[in-house]
């Protein structure tokens, strides 16, 4: 599962933004001369014009090696550092780097982009910031790819892979995409909005090599007479399909063709379909797909009376999936039925991964399934099954590293079914668990002690107690020392968020000790400016800083003008900011964009900053700029 | 009786000069404007629906700069002094649980909050008075829906929701919200998070909107948020009228200022695809099938709005 991977995330290209290379991006080395030598070594560079004066011979001849070598090169981090040891190796780096990761789409331009790293393969490209996906970005404020995509279509011919978070994709981008890249295969859309299933059409049409075309969490929506039969579109020739996702799309696909393509498509590995499949179709796209090793299974329901057919027996699924011998995901369940929930219990032993995020089941209708699941690493849950539930999994997946568990009644005074004890009982039984997203109604300083002290490897440790700045449930204090254990004993924590009453002093535990924490989520927290000063002074390695409704001035905000540079975005909305402070920031740091977000073009006038936006970037101030939005 | 104003879909009589304006300000009481009579209601012909007088002070919420903050506010603000760390939050701070950001020039970030706002300074008094005020901001402008519902004497709810929160992407709350609970009783007869976001369009406007529908009660609060929501696209179009004097602070509604002579009707897309006009069927009914809407303006709109005059002509 992809929902939400930021926790994984490494560096963008930091040294892109470095102040010395601002004028000096893109610039290539080489002449005529290499590109023959380098042709034997199966490279062709096009015709390139280079600003400088081609490196005498000798310098020539260790680029072409350095390019060979640094092929081999896979992380993103790996490849900044290589880049600045010099030019010599920072072109043959541009030159052989097949995957661009831009972090912000606003931090640099695409034509920039795409003058340094010109046998770029893949693109991934990120847009708006988070905090958009909870309403607090008003729509329209950017993100479009129709920029990259038209800057992209003259320049990557070779183009094979596209994924897009949080952007604006149209139609049109998507047709355009589908045209001018003849070996595209790859399509990943992740919390993007824009487009419609006229434009999966195209894509299903024109795109002959496509492998992968995942759709995950986006808002698809259709102008009511286009909604387009995009399944039939895949030619019959196209049998290369590996991935297909497409939970986010909300209409009733063409299920005959749906189950064509998967007969054809024999190298589908991973299938995950929406809620209009029904647990009858369901089991026929599994018995054409035996190979299938993810799947998501739609609603889990049978239609009532469905073209007369038969209720589906659970035995029936249940050797259905018998026979699916290679399945380690499962996801789906959206509308289950939970007398089917037995049929999955032969994959049980075998699954890696299970998402029940979307059915509300009690710990009763759980256990069976969890007991069996002894190899679960990844595990996604509704709070419906309460602690009692929790304790289940705690006592049957010992390898538990991912755990997140999800509110089925989001809203602050609501009872809650899992509390401080079901945590306790994960951090005793899942020592290995890595990443944690846990939304509660109530909590205590020591069970967040407990899973600090018991799980030690947690890299990512997300909690949202819901109702806004509750103290600990027994002791009436605030949470600050449960946090603070956790940024104390989990050495590796690179991704906090932080809930219930806080005061400042759980900013000064994370800037203490939190020297790792690239991520930091803060709501409704701290008291005065300190807090702010201490994290922007004290966390080296900061990079993604968003705030929401805590009483933070500009005191606290210039005291970060040292390391804004060093992060990819800081968002603070209904803080305490004034427009003077967000000025000097802007006045001290020219590369950094900085905007005021108001509801309205007239919010921006006021001395308050309701919303406030900064980042980085290459080429100054976008110009695609909303009115409500104002760049400093 | 003085003739029928011309009034659109949504209830609100034309104000034509700025004394009637003012006096709308001014009064609670609709006085020589009959606004009572005149105004169109949603809902089934000859259901009463309550008294929306009071409301008529609200109306200018949205519009009116900061100095006269207090004054507009008087129409609901009277009616819940009981709650009046209400009015504290909806006035000062900042924060997106702000209820005085829900208009579009009603935003009195400076003056007259300034005072106020150290009272919620206390950490915990202070975001118990907030949270307790809170009101959804103007994404589903619903400040001044649950204010009307304040003033039918039902108490502020004790956390009204707060724009996204608890952080839950829209995505997962809609998949929730459209799963019928079919556990319900096996979880704790908890109903689904009360969530519905729909898209809401308007002919002209440069870009949509969403709501969140769970967040009102009835058509009232509904057609109030839209207002809010969508009279900022009418300012401009008011300032290129040469009439600066009616949006400098004016009681007025924009909306019914640009609607004087033309017609919008509020219309939605139900389950089956079909374009209804909003206000048949009672307020359940509708969340339960809307989904989407569109504010419809000048030919397409005539043949429905006229039947919504009918209504009101049924009223008087």
């Amino acid at each position: 599962m992809t929902e939400d991977g930021d926790g994984e995330e490494k560096d963008e290209e930091k040294q892109k933004l470095s102040p010395t290379r601002s004028g000096g991006g893109g610039v290539g080395g080489g002449s005529s001369g290499s590109a023959s030598s380098l042709s034997k070594m199966g490279r062709v560079r096009g015709g390139e014009e280079r600003a400088d004066q081609p490196p005498p011979f000798s310098d020539q001849v260790l680029e072409n090696v350095i390019e060979n070598v640094l092929e081999f090169l896979e992380y993103r981090r790996d490849r900044n550092a290589a880049s600045l040891v010099c030019r010599s190796w920072y072109r043959a780096e541009a030159q052989t780097r097949r995957e661009v990761f831009i972090g912000n789409c606003y931090a640099v331009s695409p034509a920039r982009a795409i003058t340094r790293f010109r046998a770029a393969r893949a693109l991934v490209l990120k847009g708006r910031p988070r905090f958009a996906d909870f309403n607090l970005v008003p729509p329209g404020w950017g993100a479009r790819f129709s920029p990259w995509v038209a800057a992209m279509a003259p320049a990557y011919p070779w183009l094979e892979r596209v994924c897009l978070k949080r952007m604006t994709v149209s139609d049109a981008d998507l047709a355009l995409l589908a045209r001018s890249f003849p070996s595209f295969r790859d399509l990943t859309l992740i919390c993007c909005d824009g487009f419609g299933t006229p434009g999966l059409a195209t894509i299903a049409e024109l795109c002959r090599n496509l492998r992968v075309l995942d759709l995950i969490e986006n808002d698809v929506e259709d102008e009511d007479e286009q909604v387009a039969d995009w399944i039939s579109k895949f030619p019959e020739a196209t049998a290369c399909l590996e991935s297909l996702s497409f939970e986010c799309v909300n209409c009733p696909v063409n299920f005959a063709a749906l189950e064509a393509l998967v007969v054809r498509s024999r190298s589908l590995r991973r299938l995950r379909v929406n809620q209009h499949v029904s647990i009858h179709q369901l089991r026929r796209l599994m018995e054409r797909a035996p190979q299938l090793t993810q799947l998501g299974t739609g609603s889990f329901h049978s239609v009532p009376g469905a073209a007369g057919a038969p209720d589906l027996d659970v035995a029936d699924l249940e050797s259905t999936y018998a026979a699916s011998k290679s399945l380690v995901c499962l996801s789906g369940f959206r509308m289950l039925e939970h007398e089917y929930l037995p049929a999955i219990f032969p994959v049980c032993a075998n699954l890696v991964s299970l998402n029940l995020s979307y059915a509300m089941i009690t710990a009763e209708q759980l256990k069976p399934v969890i007991f069996q699941c002894h190899n679960l690493h990844t595990f996604w849950v509704l709070d419906t099954i309460g602690d009692d539930g929790l304790q289940a999994v705690a006592k049957s997946c010992k390898n538990l590293s991912e755990l997140r568990v999800f509110p089925f009644d989001a809203s602050e005074d609501s009872e809650g079914s899992v509390s401080d004890s079901g945590l306790v009982a994960i951090s005793e039984g899942c020592p290995k668990l890595r990443s944690i997203l846990y939304f509660c109604q109530r909590m205590t300083n020591a069970a967040v002690m407990a899973m600090s002290k018991n799980c030690p490897d947690l890299v990512v440790f997300r909690l949202c107690i819901m109702g806004r700045c509750r103290p600990d449930q027994i002791t009436g204090e605030p949470m600050d020392e449960g946090f603070g254990a956790i940024v104390m004993n989990c050495k590796k924590l690179t991704r906090l968020a932080v809930s219930g009453l806080l005061t400042d002093r759980v900013f000064e535990y994370i800037a203490n000790h939190g020297k790792s924490v690239r991520t930091l989520s803060v709501a409704f927290a701290g008291n005065t400016d300190l807090s702010l000063k201490y994290i922007l002074e004290g966390c080296p390695n900061l990079q993604k800083l968003e705030i929401r409704d805590s009483p933070f001035g500009d005191a606290g905000l210039l005291s970060g003008i040292h390391h804004f540079y060093n992060m990819r975005f800081v968002w603070m909305s209904a803080c305490k900011l004034s427009s003077a402070g967000c000025k000097e920031v802007a006045r001290s740091l020219p590369h950094l964009v900085v905007e005021v977000i108001g509801e309205w073009s007239q919010d921006l006038d006021t001395d308050a900053v309701e919303k406030l936006y900064l980042y980085r970037s290459l080429d100054g101030p976008r110009e695609d700029a909303p009115p409500f939005v104002k760049i400093l | 009786m003085s003739p029928p104003l011309e009034h659109d879909y949504i209830g609100l009589s034309e104000l034509h000069s700025p004394a009637a304006v003012a006096v709308a300000v001014g009064a609670a009481e609709d006085g020589a404007l009959n606004l009572k009579e005149t105004e169109l209601r949603l809902g089934l012909p000859g259901s009463e629906l309550p008294d929306r007088n009071d409301l008529v002070g609200s109306l200018s919420l949205g519009l009116l700069p900061k100095p006269l903050v207090s004054g507009a506010k008087r129409g609901f603000s009277d009616a819940i002094d009981g709650a009046g760390k209400w009015r504290l939050a909806a006035v000062g701070g900042r924060s997106e649980v702000d209820a005085g950001k829900g208009g579009a020039l009603f935003s009195p970030k400076g003056e007259n909050c300034d005072g106020q706002l150290p009272a919620l300074g206390n950490a915990g008094k202070g975001k118990d008075a907030v949270a307790k005020a809170t009101e959804h901001e103007r994404k589903a402008a619903g400040q001044v829906g649950i204010a009307n519902g304040n003033e039918r004497g039902v108490a502020p709810a004790a956390k009204a929701q707060v724009v996204g929160w608890p952080p839950i992407r829209n995505y997962r709350k809609n998949s929730m919200a459209t799963n019928p609970p079919k556990n319900k009783e096996d979880a704790d007869g908890k109903q689904g998070s009360a969530c519905l976001y729909v898209k809401v369009s308007m002919d002209g406007a440069p870009y949509l909107r969403k709501v969140d529908l769970k967040m009102y009660k009835n058509y009232k609060e509904f057609s109030l948020a839209l207002e809010e929501m969508f009279s900022g696209f009418t300012i401009g179009q008011c300032d290129s009228h040469g009439i600066p004097g009616l949006c400098d602070g004016l009681a007025d509604s924009k909306l019914t200022d640009l609607l004087s002579g033309s017609e919008y009707a509020l219309t939605y897309e139900d389950k089956d695809g079909d374009w209804m006009l909003v206000g048949d069927v009672p307020w359940e009914m509708f969340t339960d099938s809307c989904r989407r809407l569109r504010i419809m303006k000048g030919s397409d709109a005539i043949g429905l709005a006229p039947r919504a005059m009918e209504k009101c002509k049924n009223h008087n």
